[in-house]
């Protein structure tokens, strides 16, 4: 209950903080010059869009509080909040290119493109063996949990709830028993994937403070490697043990501290991972007359990237949290297809 | 290394590359032996096409600034004068300096000149 109770306001506070925390130069998915990040409109527009935020939140809270405080109309409450959080950001998207056009901000502005050669290198400071290691992890559980088919219980659980008591069961066949080490080790290819990407994604900077640019591309870069790095281990830790205690040597129950390790870990860094970026972005206007090649028209809604002539794979998120495809590169599809085969497998077995 | 690509500029886009790279090797920036990053690479990351960074990498092999291998990044060369380069300096330079005498600069005006702009890279 705590636990839910506190991820319910971290992400609620994350969702009222969000035009605070992405990057200045973009105003709900629409790009605007670094001169002006600090315009009356702009401010105002950010202002206004944080207060209603809070305020839907509240009158959806309370109404779950009115009506049915019960745990199922807890997830219908947070449904109903994301949806209203998109509905919300979709028309503060409009009105901000409303506001670029009105007030004709990239007017007397020269476009450039600027890039900086060296940032890839110095992203690169976890070798890549450090993420190989788990998946020999997962091959040695696959190989005992092989050694001791005759022994694992008859019926196999294949969900757990979230304070990690399983909580669904399948009868017992290769497939079933097999399904955590698959899991895991799409995770795992998941994980390397994003570290890989992270660091060799497009290297876009700023037109003013090219330099200073460059530094946190690279503190970005690292920290998203970083904590891709801590995911997979916490997460081979976790199903290994899982796996372990219900199929390879079963007992009738198990500790819940691996699961609150995990969601601790889960949730800390990824608000550690947000907050250390929302911090290094710069929040003072420039002055000069140049600003960044404005590309808004390849971001469909400001969230999706579409460039069929740009040969980039991975891309940094426009709120500079995160990392995302080119889906006019062909190789996008076919990385979320490798991505999807172990959820897809997860579904079949259940 | 550092690359910007001014649009509105009446300097070509191409051009632009080589003469920020060329800098870039004259300052230090750039040493014998460093690989310049991809083609595909560089123009992902400037979002132009890739035949425009080619057309620049190939006018700085023809320059004689970097050397390109199949399968292998472009590497920048090592840089002695030969009596090619002073050719072509020589080649690039008379029609420019024919113009300053044409309209009367100085000639220690113009060497000064030389010695700021050689100042730059050297600093």
């Amino acid at each position: 209950m705590i636990l839910l109770a506190t991820t319910f306001v971290l992400v609620a506070a994350l969702l009222i903080a969000q035009p605070y925390l992405s990057k200045r130069t973009l105003l709900f998915g629409t790009a605007i010059p670094e001169q002006f990040i600090q315009h009356a409109k702009v401010r105002a527009l950010r202002k206004r869009y944080s207060f209603t935020m809070f305020g839907l939140i509240c009158i959806i809270t309370i109404l779950f509080f009115i009506f049915s405080p019960q745990e199922q109309s807890f997830f219908l409450a947070v449904t109903a909040i994301i949806i209203a959080s998109f509905l919300l950001y979709y028309q503060y998207h409009r009105r901000a290119q409303q506001l670029v056009d009105d007030e004709q901000f990239y007017a007397g502005l020269e476009e450039i493109r600027v890039t900086d050669t060296s940032v890839r290198a110095r992203s690169h400071t976890t070798p890549t063996l450090l993420f190989l290691l788990p998946m020999i992890v997962t091959i040695a559980i696959a190989i005992l949990t092989f050694q001791y088919y005759d022994t694992i219980p008859s019926k196999i659980p294949i969900h757990w709830g979230i304070d990690g008591s399983a909580d669904s069961w399948v009868d017992k066949s290769w497939l079933a028993a097999m399904g955590l080490p698959i899991v895991m080790l799409g995770i795992q290819v998941l994980m390397l994937i994003v570290a890989l990407g992270s660091q060799q994604a497009k290297v876009q900077l700023n037109a003013n403070q090219s330099a200073e640019a460059a530094s946190f591309e690279v503190k970005k870069r690292r920290a998203s490697t970083y904590f891709s790095l801590i995911l997979s281990y916490a997460l081979t830790t976790m199903f290994s043990y899982l796996q372990f205690t219900e199929l390879i040597r079963p007992q009738a129950s198990h500790a819940r501290w691996p699961f609150i390790a995990l969601l601790v870990i889960i949730i800390g860094g990824t608000l550690w991972l947000t907050i250390y970026t929302a911090r290094q972005q710069t929040t003072t206007a420039a002055t000069s007359t140049k600003t960044a090649l404005r590309d808004d028209h390849y971001w469909r809604g400001g969230v999706f990237y579409i460039n069929r002539h740009d040969p980039a794979l991975f891309i940094s998120k426009r709120t500079n949290i995160g990392w995302t495809l080119n889906f006019g590169n062909p190789w996008a599809y076919c990385l979320l297809l490798i991505i999807f085969i172990p959820l897809l497998w997860a579904l079949l077995v259940t | 290394m550092q690359l910007i690509l001014n649009e509105q500029s009446d300097i070509q886009l191409y051009k632009q590359i080589v003469q920020q790279i060329t800098e870039h090797i004259a300052r230090g920036s750039l040493r014998y032996d460093d690989t310049l990053p991809s083609a595909r690479q560089l123009a992902s990351d400037l979002s132009i096409n890739v035949n425009t960074v080619l057309k620049s990498y190939h006018e700085l092999v023809e320059k004689g600034l970097i050397e390109q291998q199949p399968k292998k990044k472009a590497r920048v060369i090592a840089h002695k004068p030969t009596t090619q380069t002073m050719t072509t300096l020589e080649e690039a330079l008379t029609p420019a300096l024919a113009e300053a005498s044409a309209m009367g600069v100085a000639e220690h005006d113009v060497q000064q000149l030389v010695t700021n702009i050689l100042a730059k890279w050297r600093s």
